[in-house]
């Protein structure tokens, strides 16, 4: 019976892959609606705690939801996934979300393999993950940018029709998206050098 | 054996230039054929979409619902989330006040005019839900409806998930039977339920059901007891058998809007037929009709209770369509068919509802008409007949998403009563109301 309470007790408790508590106190601290409230530039944000899936090869998927208040009432949420091997290594990223009813989604931006040199070149100093960046962020701006002028398909009820709907800022989304991006790489690399 | 193998490879490749340019233009492919032209000279049209689809049309409307400015008071109700913690990952409060109004008359042949004017507090719910374990719901929700006779709990049931798909419910609830009966108050769009779902409806009370829901099936197989408490009611009786089925499918129409469409087919097997307290849920026996003054000499009792029907959305529109059949010691059948429109997208529905109901029992129908409607919660006036049609048409105007919306329509009905006291009803009625709920 004992053995059996500690399986049960282990099995609900089940250790995560990554460090949620860091992650949070980089972004003020989880508060009891299960997010954390942040302001970058005096721009307000929130993130939601965030949901981990664990693939049978090791790779770890932390996926949060990081909120744009866009006014005092309004806020829009994007989904930020950071795919990370079992070795550490960041292996893709992904950003996806529906602003005003528009589908926006990179899909998945993978690691891309180092270009080899011609015969005679010497090799160039190759950053995958700043590749990555800069793909992920260049296919999500020209999206928002898009759904941001594009008709609202969402049902709007009479209130928020008086109100007029909710501002897009791409660089602020941006700005928070990239923010959450670099807390998660950088905690990620704390536990590896443990 | 050479030659044979010649004609083989010669054929297949001709055959194969012949599937090439089966989509060129026939002069263009006999010129080829001919050898007038060489067949790397011609330009073939640009292939098909990837796998054949068609392009899809955008989106008129999504299921989402744009932010609100009330949207920060709401989220108030949800005092505690954590989907990582491994005990409770949500508590929250809820609560539902739905006011009714109604003005008309009902006008008997050869009897009474019965005056219909009134407003009431229908339904006041206050509740609490919490997520734990990751897999299971509890949902506590008391009831205090206005000046009706009923006020207790309204459920207190528990849900667990396992093995991704299945669940397990347990405790009070309210059987699902029929699309009006299993949909939430806050999401009906008609003021009150049609007569034949009020008049054979199962009470809400302890149970337990098993199923499985997946993308496209879903199925459930449950067991209630005869029991019918305003509180927490007991094993009491045989009860009775819960079977459903359902099959929902999301697929482009014709247009290549999106759609959602879902069947589904329950039955109930009262296993306490003639003496079932919870089937129907109320207990009109010895009152006297407000058409004619006839007596209702007994409460309905059925055995079997089947309902069918098929719910489709699509952009503005919706429909929903369900049959019900009840048999037993009373039989009874009808129909309702509810179509909607957004006629401005998430602020004012239209909502049309035809209600039919027969039978073949002299005064065999009962049920109540205005903000009475529902026999189970008060003691107005009850009318009795043997065919019933309702035309309702309404306007639904939502001020707040789901949460909070005004209602208004004009309902007419008409309650034959030629196998009884021959009281045929006719009634004008116009509906106002509003709920709000978090």
């Amino acid at each position: 019976m004992k053995s059996f309470l500690t399986f049960l007790i282990a099995a609900i408790t089940q250790a995560s892959a990554f460090d949620q508590a860091a992650l949070g106190e980089s972004l003020n601290g989880w508060t009891r609606d299960g997010s954390a409230h942040y302001s970058l530039d005096s721009i307000p944000y929130r993130t939601l705690r965030p949901v981990e899936k664990i693939a049978e090869d090791g790779t770890t998927t932390v996926r949060v939801t990081v909120i744009h208040r866009a006014n005092s009432w309004a806020e829009v949420p994007f989904d930020l996934e950071v795919s990370i091997s079992a070795n550490g290594q960041a292996q893709a990223f992904r950003i996806h979300g529906k602003p005003r009813g528009q589908k926006v989604d990179t899909g998945l931006i993978t690691r891309p393999s180092p270009p080899t040199p011609a015969d005679g070149e010497e090799a160039v100093p190759f950053h995958p993950i700043e590749e990555m960046k800069k793909m992920l962020f260049d296919s999500f701006e020209g999206q928002v940018l898009r759904a941001a002028e594009a008709k609202d398909t969402r049902k709007r009820d009479l209130l928020a029709r008086m109100h007029g709907p909710e501002p897009i800022d791409p660089d602020a989304l941006e700005k928070g998206l990239r923010f959450n991006l670099d807390r998660i790489l950088g905690i990620r690399l704390r536990i590896e050098s443990k | 054996m050479k030659f044979i193998s010649t004609i083989t490879s010669r054929t297949l490749r001709l055959g194969g230039s012949l599937l090439a340019l089966s989509c060129l233009h026939a002069n263009e492919a006999l010129d080829v054929l001919e050898g007038k032209k060489d067949a790397d000279s011609v330009v073939l049209p640009p292939a098909p979409d990837e796998e054949g689809k068609k392009p899809t049309t955008p989106a008129l409307l999504t299921p989402e619902w744009a932010p609100s400015p009330p949207d920060p008071v709401w989220s108030k109700a949800v005092l505690f989330e954590d989907p990582t913690n491994p005990w409770v990952q949500q508590l929250a409060i809820n609560g539902l006040f739905h006011w009714s109004g109604a003005w008309g008359e009902a006008t008997p042949e050869g009897g009474k005019a019965v005056d219909l004017d009134g407003t009431r507090m229908r339904r006041a719910r206050l509740g609490a839900r919490l997520r734990a374990f990751n897999n299971t719901d509890i949902e506590a929700v008391a009831e205090f409806a206005g000046d009706s006779n009923f006020n207790g709990i309204e459920r207190l049931k528990g849900k667990t998930r396992f093995l991704d798909t299945g669940y397990v419910s347990y405790g009070k609830m309210r059987p699902e039977f029929s699309l009006e009966y299993s949909t939430e108050v806050q999401n009906q769009l008609v003021p009150e339920r049609s007569l034949l779902v009020n008049m054979v409806a199962p009470a809400s009370t302890l149970g337990i059901m098993v199923g499985q829901d997946t993308e496209t099936w879903g199925w459930g197989l449950g067991w209630f007891s005869s029991d019918n408490d305003s509180n927490i009611p007991g094993v009491k009786g045989d009860g009775f058998l819960v079977a459903k089925l359902d099959y929902e499918s999301h697929e482009p129409s014709s247009s290549g809007e999106p759609m959602r469409t879902r069947w589904h087919l329950d039955y109930i097997y009262n296993f306490d037929d003639k003496n079932n307290p919870a089937i129907p849920r109320y207990n009109v026996s010895g009152r006297r009709s407000a058409n004619g003054n006839q007596l209702i000499a007994r409460n309905p009792s059925f055995r079997h209770l089947m309902s069918t029907g098929v719910e489709i959305e699509q952009g503005k529109f919706s429909f929903a369509g369900d049959f019900i059949l009840a048999h037993g010691e009373s039989k009874a059948w009808g129909m309702s068919l509810t179509p909607a429109y957004w006629a401005i997208p998430g602020t004012l529905q239209i909502v049309g509802r035809y209600a039919y109901a027969d039978t073949d029992d002299p005064a065999g129908l009962i049920g109540g008409l205005g903000t009475s409607t529902d026999p189970y919660f008060d003691s107005s006036p009850v009318f009795v007949g043997d065919e019933y049609h309702s035309f309702y048409l309404g306007a639904n105007l939502h001020v707040y998403k789901d949460e909070f919306i005004i209602m208004n329509g004009l309902e007419h009905s008409l309650l034959k009563d030629e196998g009884g006291g021959g009281f045929d009803t006719d009634a004008w009625i116009w509906h106002s109301g509003a709920r709000l709920s978090f």
